[in-house]
């Protein structure tokens, strides 16, 4: 009897996940992110929003909304109440008027340490509020002072109180040319951050634009277009799909906490092989599964298709398709990169980027099929062998969910932890670099206290885990 | 939560320019705002006053329903004479400046640098920085001093300098950026050159950001305004003013506006909403890269719109304004930046009707015939605020740390050695300084001259596209 109400009780109990806003770029993703999220999502409570206290209320988006100038918080907070369907709580957000001058150190050295506790017992407030807390995601651009500085301190002090928890960081790559100091704030970021979290998305504005441009047939997109795109590709991997059961995989679920029972089973039995399977648990998994060494933390993601696309009968492997154009985003060759349509997150290489490899070798792959047949669709062209290092076992992880993503009849996305971040955090470097050898900005980072060693060791960290993927 | 802004304005230029500009941010705000509420974004320049106390209380930004009581403006007017201040106080302006923010002699400084800040400096700075205080203690977050002054006379170019001094000392943490208005070449101050090199001196060792401008350029770009009016009657010209007159003729009124609209631009994105915010001190940030060359470029498309008439056709396009921006025509200090060295630069857009990837798309096209210095090939800055100018569905603001900033320090120092040579005027000086600072100052623009020299780059074409 005691189990069976134990039973029901942990049933309601929820994962929670708290996503951390911080800076401009971070916030207006977090409100498309969250949003994804709620249209995406059946439930009204789940791991990204939890119940209203009064029945009557809106679902309160776990999230944290960090800025240090006003208006962009109250920007995205007015935008939230206006769509109506969810909200931020109300005393989720930390904002200050100084502004961090677009300047790394200032954020890091300066306004980080001194927000430091109001920023901990917001987060702390948040996380008490799950009832198994699962880890952060954090929603930053890695280009200003607010999200770079602050968010890359906030994180290490977090790794500190919370030293178990899983976090994701998933940063904007900026556009060429949205503020003069961005390779210096870029840099600065990604050496400090690949050492408190577990992975690290990458995720560049130019990227989204061209896929805005060139999938989606919009001109002129703006950010929040961008954003939209972005954040559904996140949203598809965050929200629920279950592990495709193969029993190559056994091993992995046997790890993962319950073992498995079924192995093939029928089209027909999907519903139930479905209840019966493990489902994602979005942060611990995806970071133990494709985040497992410590040295590789960079991740990106690619999804296929970009328009929702009407359902197909006629074709009787539907995922055939798509597997084999995530596959050759993967395979991208420079130049046929440069056209591609359907491309994400995969990097985009421009001349100066120098010839590196052609193919983006990874360490591990997650590979989230959503749509009809999905539980039984082939994925053996991803376990291709010459993906993947000889040291990697099972590099290859398959979660489905047979229910349609959205008006996405369809959809497949591939977070993998792979070398594709090479090129253009190399390109950054060499400005970085190139910048730092003139002198040039250095005083105004100085001023907060980071000295010119400080930089050195940073693109002396980068290098390193750069040459970690070259050897891939 | 405001983040505000205090204007100093000094001297008799500073003030005409201010007064245009607080006539212009009013109109601004009110046309945004209906509905008279004091609202967010007012507060930045402005201060709300219930005046049925006594003192006066200020009131927090409105729960959006109680109207505005009595505006009165986040400014110290300082003048050593009292004409101009006193118009300023019984035109339409009067509300928005109480007797308690002004500061004003009689004598004047008689257009000597040495007078104003070795004279006039000690003697009233205790009292400016008093009124600096107390319009400083009513501030939540202070972001910036901007002074507003002009460098050919006596009070603004050396009560300027002291107190942009004085501010350094005692505020160092807040952000000075000064907007000089730069002697012409036939200015009607014969002491001009000395004046304006001992300011930039100053501006040199006490400012963070310079933003030069030229009554040369104005002028000329008004001139060209005027030969397009000629073609289309119905473009938006401002009338010169009726009193006083500029040598060439044209009214100091629209020059003012030229300037005002100028910070309006530069303060729209503190102000206002957009998807790139830039505050002031990403300004300082992005295009100072080196601690003393803080003079920048700044041009603006259109520089002056009106309540025009023209009709949707003639408006120019993103592009348009893009293009024009970088033309030498339109630069509010002479010279052709294509010519020189971009060590960094700035596009502030408003308007709500292009998006980042208009100003991507943009900047990708201008990189192809900037020269853009060695080691920072993409040294851009944007920035996006939705709200739009008063009359112009968008406008774009461009600051430039160009290396082409040296040839007006050049043709200042030619005027100033062509005096100096002979040793006019120089016993004005010594009664109030000691003569060992104009060698002083000889050095600092010369350094700067060099200094901006040093970055002047090879030519860097399409090496990166």
């Amino acid at each position: 009897m005691r189990d069976c109400v134990r039973a029901r009780v942990r049933e309601r109990e929820r994962m929670g996940v708290v996503v951390l806003q911080v800076g401009q770029g971070g916030n207006q993703f977090g409100l498309s992110l969250f949003d994804a999220l709620f249209s995406l999502t059946s439930s009204l409570a789940n791991e990204f929003f939890r119940e209203p206290r009064r029945s009557a209320d809106l679902p309160r988006a776990r999230a944290v909304l960090i800025d240090s100038e006003p208006k962009v918080v109250a920007a995205v907070k007015r935008r939230s109440r206006a769509m109506g369907y969810w909200r931020y709580g109300p005393y989720s957000s930390y904002t200050e008027d100084s502004g961090s001058g677009n300047n790394w150190a200032k954020g890091f050295c300066r306004l980080g340490p001194s927000w430091q506790d109001a920023l901990s017992d917001l987060v702390r407030r948040e996380v008490e509020m799950c009832d198994i807390f699962d880890g952060f995601i954090t929603s930053q651009s890695l280009a200003g002072g607010t999200g770079a500085g602050i968010g890359s301190y906030l994180l290490e002090v977090l790794k500190d109180e919370y030293p178990s928890c899983n976090t994701l960081s998933h940063c904007i790559w900026p556009l060429e040319g949205e503020c003069t100091v961005q390779y210096y704030n870029v840099v600065l970021s990604i050496a400090h951050l690949c050492d408190v979290v577990d992975g690290l998305l990458l995720v560049k504005n130019e990227t989204l634009m061209s896929t805005c441009k060139k999938a989606l047939g919009i001109q002129r997109p703006s950010f929040d277009d961008m954003n939209t795109v972005g954040a559904r590709a996140l949203a598809s991997v965050l929200v629920p799909a279950y592990y495709q059961t193969k029993p190559k995989l056994t091993g992995l679920l046997k790890s993962s906490g319950k073992a498995a029972t079924t192995c093939k089973v029928k089209s027909s039995d999907c519903q139930s092989q479905m209840m019966s399977s493990t489902q994602v648990r979005i942060l611990s998994d995806l970071v133990t599964g494709l985040c497992s060494h410590p040295k590789y933390r960079m991740l990106a993601l690619r999804n296929t298709p970009q328009v929702p696309t009407g359902l197909d009968n006629s074709t009787t492997h539907p995922w055939k398709s798509h597997l084999k154009q995530l596959k050759q985003m993967l395979y991208m060759e420079p130049s046929w990169a440069m056209e591609s349509t359907s491309s994400v997150h995969g990097h985009k290489c421009t001349s100066d980027y120098s010839a590196f490899r052609k193919i983006d070798r990874c360490v591990a792959n997650l590979l989230v099929l959503r749509g009809k047949g999905s539980s039984d669709a082939d994925v053996s062209l991803l376990e291709d062998k010459a993906l993947y290092p000889v040291w990697s076992k099972d590099p290859l992880m398959v979660a489905t969910n047979t229910a349609p993503l959205g008006d996405f009849h369809i959809f497949a996305s591939l977070l993998s932890n792979c070398s594709s971040a090479i090129a253009p955090a190399a390109h950054a470097l060499s400005r970085a670099r190139a910048m730092h050898a003139s002198k040039a900005y250095l005083y105004q980072y100085a001023k907060h206290g980071l000295s010119m060693d400080d930089f050195d060791t940073s693109f002396e960290a980068i290098e390193a885990v750069l040459e970690q993927y070259r050897e891939l | 939560m405001p983040r505000e802004i205090i204007t100093i304005q000094c001297g008799q230029c500073g003030n005409q320019v201010g007064c245009r500009f607080w006539e212009l941010a009013l109109q601004e705000h009110a046309a945004f705002n209906p509905s008279g509420v004091f609202y967010f974004s007012m507060s930045s320049l402005f201060r709300n006053m219930d005046t049925r106390f006594k003192p006066p209380r200020e009131l927090p930004v409105s729960d959006g329903i109680s109207k505005i009581k009595d505006l009165e403006a986040r400014a110290v007017l300082v003048d050593m004479e009292e004409g101009v201040v006193n118009q300023l106080l019984k035109g339409p302006l009067s509300n928005l400046f109480k007797s308690r923010q002004c500061i004003t002699g009689i004598s004047g400084s008689g257009n000597n640098w040495a007078h104003g800040h070795d004279v006039y400096g000690p003697q009233y700075g205790e009292a400016i920085l008093e009124k600096i205080q107390s319009e400083a203690e009513k501030c939540e977050s202070l972001q910036s001093f901007n002074i507003l002054h002009s460098l050919g006379g006596g009070t603004g170019s050396g009560l300027g300098s002291y107190i942009m001094e004085a501010l350094h000392d005692n505020y160092s943490g807040v952000l000075r950026i000064s907007v000089p208005v730069f002697p012409s070449k036939d200015d009607d101050v014969v002491t001009s050159p000395y004046n304006s090199m001992l300011a930039v001196k100053s501006l040199v060792d006490h400012a963070d950001c310079v933003l030069p401008i030229e009554n040369e350029a104005l002028c000329e770009i008004l001139d060209k305004m005027e030969v397009r009016k000629l073609r289309s009657p119905t473009l938006y010209v401002p009338k010169p003013s009726k009193g006083k007159k500029h040598p060439s003729g044209k009214g100091f009124d629209a020059m003012n506006e030229i300037v005002a609209n100028l910070l309006l631009h530069l303060t729209s994105s503190v102000r206002f909403d957009g998807s790139l915010n830039v505050d002031l001190n990403e300004l300082t940030t992005n295009l100072v890269p080196f601690p003393k060359l803080h003079f920048l470029m700044s041009s603006m498309s259109p520089a002056l719109h009106g309540p025009s008439h023209e009709n949707a056709a003639q408006l120019p396009t993103v592009n348009q304004l893009f293009t024009d921006v970088i033309l030498h025509k339109n630069q509010l200090v002479k010279g052709n930046p294509l010519a020189c060295t971009y060590l960094a630069s700035a596009f502030l857009f408003r308007g709500s009707q292009s998006n980042v990837s208009d100003l991507s798309a943009n900047i990708c096209h201008l990189r192809q015939r900037m020269k853009m210095v060695h080691w920072n090939p993409e040294g851009f800055k944007i920035g996006h605020c939705f709200r739009p100018p008063l009359h112009a569905p968008q406008a774009l603001l461009c600051l430039a740390n160009n290396t082409c900033i040296r040839n007006p320090f050049k043709r200042m120092k030619k005027r100033f050695e062509k005096l100096f040579k002979k040793r006019v005027y120089v016993h004005h000086y010594a009664e109030y300084m000691d003569l060992g600072t104009f060698a002083l100052a000889l050095d600092s623009l010369e350094d700067l001259i060099e200094h901006y020299g040093e970055h002047e780059g090879p030519l860097m074409l399409r090496q990166f596209a």
